[in-house]
């Protein structure tokens, strides 16, 4: 009954769409291929209609069309599509051809040389450009995620911010490992350290470069992934190229125009955790007449349990009476927080104009985006207008152009990394009896004092959190950016083989940040101001000669290509601001340069230069369809190397076997290629490596104060080299219903340009060196195809498959290990023989003597408090326990694609497996006992009669180094486990064992005191116990699963589409980026796990990084006519 | 195809265009950001050892290590005052100096500058100089030289005593240099200390060269007794105007006095407290410097009978005053004292301060943070604990703090004290006179001169002709230059400090541990160094580097323990 209705209902829908039937015509027919094998499952569609059927076994079908004018549409999986209108005829024999599309595929290769697929001797991934649009993306890198073998994709926080790629691995021990961006020939680098600092704690990130490109202009993304594919691209493409090609018109039948407009509306849902339990203080005493509200503990009187005390906000009455009121202790609930936080927009509208001819073709885009933060007053505009154009002079010259111009911007982005100034942790950081929405009005004295808890009785200006709101209206971090790129090119078909390209690229952009930051915020009292301008400039020359030979005979073919580039870069800034933690602006909010005293302006500026000179040829030869090789050769002259070493070469062969072709594999076998390659790529290094010049450090009163830097930099550097092997097989089954990619590779990078440490006692704590072999071994796969296929009814399915891994194989004598952040505690070192993106912690001391009856035991010191060892190595060994490692074990993407009639439903997972990250935000919240989940950890064992017994009994989790690593016994109040301590039964203490070790080595058996709730344990107070010394107390699983993409989409029907003139109509709501699953558990995206520190990005932790979680829900309209 | 070769022919011609672009690419690589150091000037680069110099010694000795540790100031929150001491910060920060000061020395002799020669030696021997006080063994002969084709970036370490006679060497070179007459290039703007005089820098290496033979007194008495012999006939610092100083030009907070509230959080000013140690005995003393370098407790506690608490109960407040019942004394309260609190806090009583005035903070009073000092119970940590002294408000200024806010590293004051104590054993004249011109030149410097004629009368004061006397107003005088005050403890055990009942050991550790960095990088070197440290009864738990373990210094000594 129940599928009857929805039946019935569903073909009511459709009738929506179809419209009455009339004079009615049968049609019959076979259909077959080129080689007159008939084709059985081929759909057979009525266009404009839903009317259809799919051919029998036998390639047999017949179907009813509406009228003589009907357009029948045969479509088969790996063959092309034919529209055939009826006319008059009954019988329709129709011969498919196959589909160039999956057979010859032609993809951009290096230098945007357009190769056949199967001919290419290494792994390329490509998404094409209507891909990236399902769902719109601020940043066109995003769509990338899970679609894409062999890449990671990070964003770093919310809409605008640096989004990090790396493909195969981070491979450089020092560089960013950031892809070289090139964009129809304009190489762009795409930089890490976009974080700008102007105003004490006040850290911003402003995006990255790339972000810089329109989504809509795009027409294909070509992922080069190992030095094989990006050889060519020589020293910069060490870490990969993504190439991208924009739209042009060349595609175009006449003159049409495009419009899309996209809306997004998110909604947060899902918060850091908020302890609700107890109000501001440092021990929970009911006693307690006034609340601390400067306190940074959360652990004073309980809410919610009858108590009152003196509290904020102050009332009118109390405030006028000077007599405080002890007013009722509540809290304000989970939920605190989401009072704060705004939806957050998005809205994108776009229009092109295309056209091609002859002679001329064009496409000139424009595109306006429009975005509201979650955070209140902030937000992110970006203006893109393109113009991509060819014009044929005669039939042998053509000359073309692409020119972007981007300028993109915020009057504010928050600072959402670093304490003090980021609004995201001063709303977690409000006391948790005060309701958020009291400090809306954040005010006290306007333009001079925040309204923000104070103690009863002291000057309300001397309060010890910022108000959120106030952060997030009154800092101001600016920004302007303004670029333009494009190309100019001449292609010359000299003769039929012989072609030449000479061409003209141009990359200039110039980005201007401005922080204002009003008097009353608690690090800048007197505001703050600071104006910061970027300017870059990096043109090209190139040039590429290609001779397409091909022999008279099918068994021989032969294309040879030499090519040259001169890249020349300026890079500038400048600056001006208040010196940081100053003494401010003399007039209070006046944003002006010389509104700065003359002793508290800092200024600077720099600039730097880099040329690269380089020659490449490249040579590929075919045999039979059945073999191809492919040769390249690269000489750079770089720069910044001196000039003895400043001259490297490096080759590549890769080569590609047809299996299929060799031998008859039967015809559901469509491609079977194995194929190897091997390749090198040198690299150079940023200007100015070879020598320091002395640092200016400011002035101290009249006196200048230069100083030479403690790091060494290096008059002998030489270039990195990357070799890599790479192996492959492409497999198509069915017809093309089925494909897959297979790729194993290894890559070592050696003579890496280090930076290692020395003792400051050598006067140097860092020295650039050539050294060490890094290694990086992965394992990519793809495998796709389509599952059903009927009349109207088709699914697809791609599966996507990363795994690397990095490791350390050799570094200098002398350097055990290398250090790539510390924080909390520990850091992510990797010593020789191990793998990057390792996390240390500090060593929990426990007792080692294996004699001693308490070994294993955490030894503790007189006061019974746990020791940590900061010892990272001792003779070239790793003492500091790993706990962990930033990179993930692996990725897996899959992509699904419904299409029913006009409908279309595509859905995007991503599931990240393994790897840890640092919360520092539960290191700094937890210990301040802000949250829930340290309270729910500390053992209650209040219902235990006989707690040494009962710890003992339990030895395995309480006091063994494979139990719980931190289990502290006890509670903040005697009903939640807590012992008596200090006249309050907030009392804890740590399992262990109180003892020392005796001069032979062996530990003191006899005088020990055990601690385990027996007579001579040793209490704290509650609020002062978390294991701060250890990394591990904030260090959590990184695994995920996402759904990056979803979207219901709806195109108005062909017959529609002819009968209101127009190409194409759609409408589509999508969402994106929802996480629905965390391994953590800790409402933190792992994905954003990056802290801003020293002007770059750390991976692996986060400090208040912590967006809301959030549902996006969003609509996209398509008109094209 | 002969389009195609000549084609080919001229495309061969185009790797020779670019490979003679190759020439430019090296001026391509030339920095224009600034000077190299081979070009450098030293006046631009003394200024910079001077100011980290004079900033760090005065933050080390305000309220971090040696300022907590000579008893100075105790810190009231995030610290615990445990004389746990670890690795210390004074050796990076010194190292550092050292390599920009190792640059202007060179470039100083390079260019044949002897004033700039004998400043950078003196500026070489303080920091060395308190390398070696500090640690122990440390690299000196191949330190600093990781820049150097025939240097190392693994040091090796020289023996303390090597270190102090390397210090004394050069303070004797830089006098000889420093007593020319005739110099080029000085920039008075750039010598922040004397503002390019080079006589007041010859009385400063000599004042030096005074405190680094007295540093042996103990150890090389022969050594130290013919040293300071000759030293004392050379021109010394004898008036306060001769001070080396660094005035603070304030403005940001690494030109400012240490821990200003101004910069950062308010609280960092809030969480120095004074030392009872020191407040007690200048209470003792009736000592005028009180005044200026400490704050009257803003609430003032009492003790009086039950029925006089306002309030009824123990505790209640009234017009600013607290008032404890006397019931409570001996039950759950004790009043400090400082010969009684130890062992009051032992038997579980919680001490009350009812110092009408000056209230400081125990040495090590707490196992955690003492911010609750003297029954502040509601406190919080950074709190402003309303019941102890805080530090004078002079302490906590954004500008340029006057005549007071200096940082001090060698006084006329000390040197007074030094020639007291020479004469004290013989090895000079006039006793009381260099003690009371001590006092004196302390005094003045703190603006209190006029007070001078009544202080030295005092009880306590007036001058009785012991070591001990000596020592105390010396470590009064040192104030904020905790390093001396602690060092000259170290040396002879005077002031007799108490470690304070939490304190990780019963007595004062003797030395800073090395860093981690030295340990981890320099394994070979810092082995051999450490293992000429002597273990005691109190660094057995530790490796044989441990704060409790005896450098050259102290070894096969009785003082200071």
């Amino acid at each position: 009954m129940k599928k009857r209705n929805i039946q019935f209902l569903m073909l009511f829908l459709f009738s929506l769409f179809t419209g009455s039937i009339l004079a009615q015509i049968e049609v019959t027919g076979i259909v077959s291929n080129s080689l007159s094998e008939n084709l059985p499952g081929v759909t057979v569609l009525e266009v404009g209609t839903t009317n259809g059927t799919v051919t029998d076994f036998d390639g047999n079908y017949s179907i009813i069309v509406s009228n003589s004018e009907a357009v029948l549409e045969f479509t088969y999986v790996g063959m092309k599509t034919k529209d055939i209108t009826v006319g008059n005829q009954t019988i329709l024999n129709v011969i498919l051809e196959e589909s160039a599309e999956a057979l010859d595929e032609v993809v951009v290769t290096a230098l945007g040389i357009s190769r056949e697929k199967r001919s290419l001797g290494y792994a390329i991934s490509e998404v094409e450009g209507d891909e990236l649009r399902v769902v719109p993306q601020e940043n066109a890198l995003n769509a990338l995620n899970g679609r894409v073998t062999g890449v990671q994709i990070n964003s770093t926080g919310g809409a605008g911010s640096t989004v990090k790629v790396i493909i195969r691995g981070a491979s450089s021990l020092t560089t960013d490992n950031q892809p070289l961006y090139v964009i129809d020939g304009v190489p762009i680098v795409s930089k890490l350290n976009n974080i700008g600092n102007t105003g004490s704690g006040v850290e911003v990130d402003y995006g990255s470069a790339i972000s810089d490109l329109n989504p809509d202009d795009i027409e294909n993304i070509t992922v080069l992934k190992g030095p094989s594919a990006a050889a060519l691209y020589g020293s910069r493409a060490g870490n990969g190229v993504v190439l991208i090609t924009t739209r042009s018109g060349s595609n175009s039948k006449g003159l049409g125009v495009s419009f899309s407009s996209n809306s997004v509306f998110e909604s947060p849902y899902k918060f850091l955790d908020f302890g609700t339990r107890f109000a501001n203080g440092y021990r929970p005493d009911p006693s307690i007449t006034q609340i601390d509200e400067t306190s940074a503990g959360g652990v004073g009187p309980a809410l919610d349990s009858g108590l009152t005390a003196i509290q904020w906000p102050y009332t009118a009455e109390e405030l006028s009476s000077g007599i405080p009121v002890q007013k009722p202790l509540t809290s304000q609930g989970k939920n605190n927080a989401e009072n704060f936080f705004e939806t957050a927009t998005t809205f994108i509208n776009s229009i092109s104009i295309y056209n091609s001819t002859d002679k001329l073709d064009y496409r000139l885009g424009y595109s306006n985006m429009q975005h509201e933060g979650f955070i209140p007053n902030s937000d992110l505009y970006k203006n893109n207008v393109s113009l991509n154009s060819s014009y044929k002079i005669t039939d042998k010259i053509k000359v073309s152009s692409v020119i972007n111009y981007a300028s993109s911007g915020a009057k504010n982005r928050p600072s959402t990394s670093d304490r003090n100034a980021n609004p995201l942790q001063a709303i977690y950081d409000i006391n948790a009896h005060i309701d958020v929405r009291d400090m809306k009005d954040y005010w006290l004295i306007k333009g001079q004092t925040q309204n923000t808890p104070y103690n009863w009785g002291d000057d309300s200006s001397e309060f010890e959190y910022n108000n959120p709101y106030f952060l997030a209206n009154e800092i101001n971090n600016g920004f302007e950016r303004k670029r333009f790129f494009g190309n100019v090119r001449a292609d010359w078909n000299i003769m039929d083989d012989l072609s030449l390209m000479v061409r003209y690229t141009l990359n200039d952009y110039n980005e201007v940040r401005e922080t204002k930051i009003s008097s009353g915020f608690d690090r800048e009292r007197n505001g703050a101001y600071g104006i910061t301008n970027i300017d870059g400039v990096e043109t090209n020359v190139d040039f590429l000669l290609a001779y397409n030979g091909k022999t008279n005979s099918d068994i021989w073919s032969y294309n040879v290509s030499v090519g040259g580039n001169i890249m020349k870069r300026n890079d500038s800034s400048n600056f001006g601001q208040t010196k940081n933690g100053g003494s401010g602006l003399i007039l209070p909010n006046v944003f002006t340069l010389s509104n700065i005293a003359q002793d508290n302006i800092l200024y600077g500026s720099s600039s730097s230069k880099k040329q690269v000179n380089s020659l490449y040829a490249l040579a590929s030869f075919g045999f039979k369809d059945m073999v191809y090789v492919d040769l390249t050769a690269r000489n750079d002259w770089s720069s910044t190397l001196p000039e003895s070493n400043n001259s490297f070469f490096y080759p590549s062969v890769s080569t590609s076997l047809l299996v299929n072709k060799m031998f008859d594999m039967g015809t559901n076998v469509s491609l079977l290629k194995v194929r190897a390659g091997w390749a090198q790529v040198g690299n150079d290094t940023d200007p100015y490596q070879l020598e320091n010049v002395l640092a200016n450090n400011g002035d101290w009163g009249s006196a200048s104060q230069l100083s030479i830097s403690s790091s060494l930099k290096n008059f002998n550097l030489k270039p990195e080299l990357q070799t890599s092997i790479e192996f492959g097989a492409d497999l198509s089954l069915f017809q093309n219903r089925l494909n897959a990619e297979f790729t194993y590779y290894t890559s070592d990078n050696e003579n890496q340009i280090l930076s290692v440490n020395d003792p400051v006692s050598s006067g140097f704590t860092t020295r650039l060196i050539n050294a060490g072999l890094v290694r990086s071994t992965g394992f990519e796969a793809a495998i796709g195809g389509v599952i059903m296929e009927k009349s109207d009814f088709s699914w697809d399915v791609k599966f996507t498959y990363t795994q690397n891994k990095t490791t350390i194989e050799e570094l200098i004598d002398g350097t055990d290990y290398i250090k790539f952040w510390g924080e909390a505690k520990g850091g992510a070192y990797s010593w020789v023989g191990d793998e990057v993106g390792q996390i240390v912690d500090r060593k929990f001391v426990r007792v080692e003597d294996p004699n001693s009856k308490y070994f294993g035991w955490p030894l503790l010191d007189d006061e019974g408090w746990e020791n940590d060892d900061r010892t990272l190595s001792e003779d070239g060994k790793r003492v500091a326990p790993v706990i962990g490692n930033y990179n993930p074990d692996f990725q897996m993407g899959m992509l699904t694609s419904l299409n029913y009639k006009n409908w279309n439903l595509s859905m995007l997972f991503d599931w990240r497996k393994g790897g840890q990250f640092v919360s520092q935000t539960h290191r700094y919240y937890e210990s301040d006992l802000r949250g829930d989940r340290w309270l729910d950890k500390v053992y209650d064992l209040s219902d235990v009669d006989d707690i040494p017994a009962y710890i003992l009994a339990n030895a395995d989790n309480f006091l063994s180094p494979s139990g719980e690593f931190y289990p502290l016994v006890g509670g903040p109040t005697a009903e939640l486990g807590g012992f008596p301590y200090d006249g309050l039964n907030d009392g804890v203490f740590l399992p262990g064992v109180i003892g020392e070790y005796n001069a032979d080595g062996t530990f003191n058996d006899a005088g020990a005191t055990e601690n385990i709730g027996g007579p001579d344990t040793q209490y704290h107070p509650y609020g002062d116990n978390y294991p701060w010394s250890f990394t591990k107390a904030s260090t959590f699983d990184a695994d995920y699963i996402k759904l990056r993409e979803i979207s219901l989409g709806y195109s108005i029907p062909k017959s529609l589409a002819k009968k209101w003139k127009i190409q194409n109509a759609s409408i589509a709501v999508f969402s994106r980026n929802i996480i629905l699953w965390t391994k953590a558990g800790i409402n933190i995206d792992p994905e954003s796990a990056f802290q801003a520190s020293g002007g770059t990005l750390s991976q692996g932790v986060e400090r208040y990084n912590v967006q809301p979680w959030a549902i996006p829900f969003g609509i996209k309209l398509s008109l094209s006519i | 195809m002969n389009f195609i070769k000549n084609f080919i022919s001229i495309l061969l011609l185009i790797p020779l265009v670019l490979v003679s672009c190759d020439n430019g690419l090296v001026e391509v690589n030339e920095n224009p950001n600034g000077v190299v150091p081979s070009e450098s000037h030293p006046n631009l680069l003394i200024s910079t050892v001077m100011t980290g110099l004079a900033t760090s010694t005065t933050s080390r000795g305000f309220a971090g290590d040696t300022g907590v540790g000579a008893q100075y100031t105790q810190r009231d929150s995030w610290s615990d005052n445990k004389y746990d001491w670890g690795t210390g910060s004074i050796w990076s920060t010194n190292y550092n100096l050292l390599r920009t000061n190792k640059l202007a020395n060179d470039r100083a002799v390079e260019l044949g500058l002897e004033f700039h020669e004998g400043v950078t030696l003196v500026l070489k021997s303080m920091l060395f100089g308190a390398l070696a006080d500090y640690y122990g063994d440390i690299p000196y002969t191949e330190a600093t030289t990781g820049n150097q084709i025939d240097g190392t970036s693994r040091p090796a370490y020289d023996t303390q005593q090597e270190v102090y006679m390397g210090v004394i060497a050069d303070l004797e070179r830089a006098s000889t240099l420093l007593s020319g007459t005739i110099f080029t290039d000085i920039d008075p703007d750039q010598d922040v200390f004397y503002h390019g005089d080079p006589e007041k820098w010859e009385r400063l290496a000599n004042s030096l060269l005074l405190r680094y033979y007295m540093r042996l007194s103990e150890k090389d008495p022969s050594t130290a007794q013919d040293g300071v012999v000759a030293t004392l006939a050379k021109q010394l610092i004898v008036s306060a105007d001769d001070d080396c100083v660094l005035a603070y030009v304030g403005g940001t907070e690494n030109q400012s006095w240490p821990n200003s509230g101004q910069f950062g959080s308010a609280s960092d000013f809030y969480r120095v407290k004074p030392c009872s140690t020191l407040t007690d005995k200048l209470d003792e003393l009736s000592d005028p410097r009180m005044n200026i370098w400490f704050a009257p407790v803003e609430i003032p506690t009492i003790v009086v009978p039950a029925a006089e608490v306002p309030g009824g109960g123990d505790i209640g407040e009234l017009n600013g005053v607290r008032y404890i019942s006397d019931a409570t004394i001996g039950v759950d309260y004790a009043i400090y004292s400082a010969s009684t609190y130890a062992a009051d806090l032992e038997a579980g009583l919680k001490l009350v301060d009812t110092n009408p005035v000056y209230v400081g903070l125990p040495v090590a009073v707490s196992s955690i943070d003492p911010f609750e000092y003297n029954l502040n119970f509601e406190g919080a940590r950074g709190g402003k604990n309303p019941y102890v002294s805080k530090m004078n408000d002079i302490f906590n200024q954004k500008e340029d703090g006057g005549e007071f806010l200096k940082a001090r590293l060698m006084s006329a004051a000390e040197v007074h004290f030094l020639m007291a104590e020479a004469a004290q054993r013989n090895w000079g004249s006039d006793t009381q006179g260099h003690y009371e011109m001590g006092i004196q030149a302390s005094l003045n410097a703190w603006g209190m001169g006029d007070e001078y004629t009544d202080y030295i009368d005092n009880v306590g004061v007036a001058f009785d002709g012991s070591l001990a006397q000596i020592m105390e107003q010396k470590w009064i005088a040192n104030m904020f230059n905790g390093d001396q005050a602690y060092l000259d403890w170290r040396r002879t055990g005077l002031p007799a400090f108490v470690a304070g009942p939490f304190a990780r050991e019963d007595v004062m550790p003797l030395r800073f541990i090395y860093p981690a960095d030295e340990i981890n990088i320099n394994g070979d070197n810092y082995n051999i160094g450490a293992s000429t440290l002597v273990e005691t009864s109190y660094s057995t738990t530790d490796p044989n580097d441990s704060p409790y373990a005896r450098p050259w210094i102290v070894q096969e000594l009785s003082s200071p323990w």
